[in-house]
Formats: C-alpha cells, structure tokens, sequence
C-alpha cells in the first residue's frame, strides 16, 4: 500500500498508530495527489479538516487531509499562509463540502468556490465570523435578522415546500424539474449546527466530550463516542481491554438493529406498507429495551470512557439480555425475510435512483450507499476496531446501485448484525472479565483519527490535544455528510415522485424537517406537495 | 376515549417543530405515536404551519440560529401570527437548551427562542393554555404518550 502512496508522489511517512499514517504536502499539489490516491490508487476520500493552528505557535491555517484504504489511514497535512488561497477540486464532489466548511468555521480562502452562500452558518452571519478560529468566544451570538437566501435561482422559484415528515431532519431540498423529470437539484442543510465542536474544544475537558459526542445523533450516538473515544486513543496510543472491545462490539452492534430497523419501517411507510411499518417499528422496541437491558438508557448508553467502558454491566443483566435476544431474533428475522420477499418493495424501489460505482468514488459515498453500488468499503474490515477482528461476518455488497439494493444491504446487515451479537454474547465470560479500562496520561499536540462503521456508514473522529485535559481540535464527519453529495448523482434524471424515495434512500440522518421546492424549469411554474403523516389505526 | 372521533367529529391538530434536536427526541416521539394508535387515538401531525391556530405545538431540540431563520419565515409565511393551546417541550433541550444553552450557534432553549422571535423578527407565537415541560436525554416515549393522553382529556374532556 505505502508503494502505492510514493507512485503518487507522497515521501517521508511518519507513523500515529499502526494502521495511520501522515506525510505534510505542498498546498499547490494537494489537488493533483487527491485525484492520483482516489482515481488511480483507489482509496476513500474520508474528509478533510481546517486548523487554527496560531495557538501551536504556528501562522495561519493547517488542513488534514484524511483518506482511507485497506489497513491504511493517511493524513496529509498541509499549511496553509493566511493571504493563501486553496484550490477546489471540481473533479472531486467529495472534497467540497468539508472544504467550505473550513471556509466557513476557520476562514479557509478558496479558489473556484462552489457554494457562494455561506455553507454551514446562517446567512445572516457576517463573512468575518469564523467560530472555530482560536480566538472567537463560543458564546458570541451575531444573529441579527433573518435574510432570505434560498434558493439561488429565485427568479424560478416561487413556493416553499412544506416540510416532508418522514422522520429525517430538518434540511431544505430544491429539486428543479423539467415536466416531471428532475434536472437540478440544490441543497441547503446545516440546520442542526448546534456548535459541537466549540462547545467540545472550550467548555469540556476530553474525558467529558464522550458525554456530548454521543448527543451528535439520537439514532447512532453510541457510534460516535466510541469513535471519539478510538481517536483519542490512538492519538495517546492506549490499549483498551478486551471486555471493553467486547462490550463496545455488543452495543454498536444493538445500535445498527435498532437504526436500520427504524429506516426499514420508515421505507414501509413509504411505500405502503403499513402493517410491516408498525411491526418493525415494535420488533424494534424490543431492541431498544436491550439496551436499557444492557447500559441503563433505551437510547444514549453513557457507558463509554476514554481507555474503556465504565464497569457495570453484570452478569444478570447480560443473562437478561441474552433471553430478550433470543426471542427478538425470531421476529426480527422473520419480518425482514418477509419484507425481501415482498413484491411491493421490488416494484416500489427497483431502477430507482441509480448511482453507479465511479459516482459512488467520486461523490466519497460510504455505508450501505457505497455497498449497494459496488465497493466493499466497510471500516469494520478494512481497520477494525472494538472486537471485530474476533468475530466472523461478512459484507453485503450489491452492484445494482438502485434503491431497491440499498433496501437489501440494510435487511442482510441486520441479519449479520444479529449473528454477531449471538458471537459476542457466547463470549460472555470474557464480557465481564475486568479490568474495563485503561489508565491514561494526558499528553499535548498529539493527533489522532477515530473512525468507526456506524449504521448510515464511516464515521471519523479526527482530534489534537491541547493542554490541561483539553482537546485543541475535534472534528467530527458523520457519514451523511458524505452520502449527501452522491444525491446530485442518483436525483437528476429521475422522477419528481420518487425524489423522496431516493432522498431517504441515503437514510439521512438529519431529524425531521424536509422542504421541497419543485421548481419546473420547463414551464416556469412551481408545484406543491402537501403530506401529513397522520397516526391511524392499522 | 375509544369514542374520540365520534365524540368531536375532528382529529386533535399537532404542529411538530424540529429546532435542532439531535433525532433522539423525534423518534421516542414517533415510538409514542406508535404506542397511542394501539390505543386508538389520533392526531394530524402537521410540520408546516399553515393555518392560524393548531392544538398542541411539539418542539424537540434546542433552537439553533440556522432553524431560527427556517421557523420564523415559515411563521412570516403563516401570517407573523400563530396561536397554540398547548406547547410541549420535548426533552431537555427544547425545555432550557440543555448542554448547548450558551453556544454561539443556538439561541438557547424554547423560551429564549420565543423572546428572539418578539425582539428580532415581530413575529408571534402565542400558548393559549399550558406549557408543558418534559425532560430527559431522550424523553420516554411513555411520558409523550401520557402527556399527549391528559392533554386531549383536558381538551375534549
């Protein structure tokens, strides 16, 4: 692999972790060893992250550059003087976004921006306000009112859409159509910014941020400190042990049910399939009293630390558990055959929203997206973590792209997911050996990567720390973030009608506030969808 | 309350506002829902205010600057003018911003959010009746259901 990285040009390897690796590059041939790692050597493009490095004693900006391949993590580390301006790869849709959001948090200069608006803060926030800059109080509020931005093209836009309640966050999505065919399609999300970052790298000391990272998401939280949690301890080389690893493996995994079962239902909803839709959504309460079962919580376990897992999972409970599973896995297993043997699914979803592979690479696709269109990109094989290199698996990988394929990656990753949580519960002798954590020491200006297979996809931690149990820098890219840009991909093209099909295909996982503006570029008339999701007897 | 239809002769109309939640909320909310319609009862879960006055206002999650502006020109769309009966406030957030009550990209919990509105948009919001805190990191979802429940009793009796 490390061949492969010099036929690209890159020398002069310094080593984090066993599995990670950094080498610093000139900011002006940034772009072209971009495209040689992705296009030619075929690696994962994971995200790339500004630094305000002047309270390293540095000038100006620093940006990581983070890609992933088969037992390789790569940071390219480049600096970048503050009158500096960085080049867009416009070949490459996975790097803009993270790249103006560094515009937008650390006052990153672009060369042929694709966003002119600002990306991640509101509008009415002014050009100089950069929050993730050192010396910005995280307090500081510079609301003022409201200005109207969306969307870019007003003069075609007339109506708002309202919000489409499928239970995904809040975002607005402007779809353009000629007739009835989709043909442009803009996004404009950041709604749920609540300041994580700052909040993570001010007010809380590393050992309370676990606490927060798991509040980034109420679906796949428990993904996020443990991701956290790995970063540190690869930037601080712990080793964690085993009954930590295990315990880890078990919730993660309770986490993917829990999460693909909620997205599962929501398809059944949308496509008609009411009675499946509240089964499923019952199969899964089942598994969210495993967890509380198992940590105390039906949701947000608290249970990790840096070094480990706090110690209190007992045998009783696990013994508890065990019972509860091997009921649930009947029903579980039996409602997902029926749900792939349905007919409704395959002709609801099959040959909708099409991505091929190279549009996969290239748009930085991960998770079941990434699998349903042919790469076999699963952070749980490619470097595992927890305990996974202790238990047997496979990957689900369709080629079709389509939809409907999505819809089977998520049914067989429910179904392995329960064989491994069968694996780690036979293990449960091991579960409970102690210690459960690691001691540490807290050790300044050190980098380190987290990445875990959360259930929407890759998730990355990325941190340095700072002095005094303090983190400088913690970014987090949680993996909608990368499925988002393969939309532009799958929606033009297609149908006005499944525009919400494919958009929930990515399981975005945002909350639950969607507008749609349809603007009909053909005519020049705007249309309306109206949906109430109403609570009905079955 | 088997017999709520029958009795009104309308559906009890929620407006559900995400300001921000990280999901948590949302979906306990939803596993809520899934609990009451076994019991029969039913609501119109509306996410756009498109009328002047709705029964119940749900709001999850702490109200950030971005979702500020989303709210209050959905409320400036609605007429800068919108009466609730009752509010309910999921989760800890949305009752007083929770963790992220002083950041620089949130207002802070749903009161807060509500003072912002008078000040910065002359926009509107009014609660007729209650105003109901329900904490937790997430909300229950037999809490939701429970609270949900005793607001219909108190509407329609």
């Amino acid at each position: 692999m490390i061949d492969r990285l010099r036929e690209c040009g890159l020398r002069d390897f310094t080593y984090i972790d066993d599995e990670t690796v950094t080498t610093c590059v000139r900011p002006e041939e940034l772009s072209q060893i971009l495209r040689c790692l992705i296009l030619r050597a075929g690696l994962h493009f994971s995200t790339c992250v500004g630094v305000d490095v002047r309270g390293l004693g540095e000038q100006g900006i620093e940006i990581y550059y983070i890609v992933s391949g088969k037992k390789l993590r790569l940071l390219l580390r480049t600096s970048v003087a503050p009158s500096e301006k960085i080049e867009v790869p416009l070949d490459l849709p996975c790097t803009y976004w993270c790249l103006h959001e560094a515009r937008d948090l650390v006052g990153l200069n672009l060369r042929n921006e694709v966003y002119t608006y600002r990306f991640v803060l509101p509008d009415s926030y002014p050009r100089s306000v950069c929050p993730l800059r050192k010396d910005y109080q995280y307090s500081e509020r510079p609301l003022t009112k409201c200005v109207q931005e969306m969307p870019t093209r007003p003069e075609k836009a007339i109506t708002l859409f309202p919000h489409i309640p499928y239970f995904y966050e809040h975002e607005d999505f402007i779809v353009y159509v000629d007739v009835d065919k989709i043909v442009d399609f803009e996004y404009r999300g950041f709604y749920n910014h609540r300041g994580i970052e700052k909040v993570g790298e001010t007010r809380l000391k590393a050992d309370q941020v676990p606490f927060i990272a798991e509040r980034i998401c109420g679906i796949c939280g428990y993904t996020h400190s443990c991701a956290y949690c790995q970063a540190v301890e690869s930037a601080l080389r712990i080793d964690i042990p085993e009954s930590a690893r295990l315990t880890r493996t078990l919730l993660l995994e309770v986490e993917r049910i829990e999460s693909h079962l909620l997205w599962l239902a929501i398809l059944c909803y949308m496509i008609n399939l009411r009675d499946l839709f509240l089964k499923l959504m019952r199969c899964r309460e089942h598994v969210m009293s495993m967890g509380e079962i198992l940590t105390g919580n039906r949701k947000m376990y608290g249970i990790n630390v840096i070094g480990g897992v706090r110690d209190f999972i007992t045998s009783e409970r696990i013994e508890k558990a065990a019972r509860l599973f091997s009921e649930l896995k009947t029903q579980c297993t039996k409602l997902l055959q029926e749900l792939k043997s349905s007919e409704r699914l395959r002709a609801a979803t099959r040959g909708v929203g099409t991505l091929s592979r190279e549009d996969a690479l290239i748009t930085g696709a991960v998770g079941p997206v990434a699998r349903a269109s042919g790469i076999d990109y699963d952070v749980r094989k490619y470097l595992p973590y927890a305990a996974y290199s202790q238990v047997s698996f496979s990957i689900p990988v369709y080629s079709e792209g389509d939809v409907y394929s999505r819809a089977l990656v998520r049914i067989d990753e429910t179904l392995e997911s329960i064989d491994i949580i069968d694996q780690v519960l036979g293990m449960s002798r091991a579960l409970l050996e102690k210690p459960h954590r690691s001691e540490y020491e807290w050790l300044p200006c050190r980098v380190g990567v987290g990445m875990t297979e959360a259930p929407r996809g890759e998730d990355v931690h990325f941190i340095i720390t700072g002095h005094d149990l303090r983190l400088y820098r913690w970014r987090v890219r949680a993996p909608t973030y990368a499925n988002l840009p393969s939309l532009w991909k799958s929606l033009i093209g297609e149908k006005l009608e499944h525009a919400n099909l494919i958009i929930a295909s990515i399981d975005p996982c945002l909350a639950c506030t969607d507008r749609l503006v349809v603007v009909d570029t053909g005519l020049g008339k705007v249309r309306k969808i109206t949906r109430l999701v109403e609570v009905r007897e079955a | 309350m088997q017999t709520q239809e029958a009795k009104l002769g309308t559906v009890p109309e929620i407006l559900y506002i995400n300001s921000g939640s990280c999901n948590g909320c949302d979906i306990e909310l939803l596993a809520a829902f899934v609990e009451l319609q076994e019991t029969g009862l039913k609501f119109n879960v509306n996410v756009e205010a498109r009328k002047p006055r709705y029964d119940i206002l749900v709001i999850t999650g702490p109200v950030t600057a971005q979702s500020f502006c989303r709210i209050s020109r959905m409320l400036r769309e609605a007429g800068g003018r919108l009466e609730v009966e009752y509010a309910v406030l999921l989760g800890s957030c949305a009752c007083g911003g929770g963790i992220w009550y002083d950041s620089y990209a949130t207002l802070g919990g749903f009161d807060s959010f509500l003072n912002y509105l008078r000040r910065v948009e002359e926009a509107e919001l009014t609660i007729r009746k209650e105003k109901i805190y329900i904490t937790g990191c997430p909300v229950r979802p037999r809490d939701v259901a429970e609270t949900l429940r005793e607001i219909l009793e108190k509407i329609y009796g």
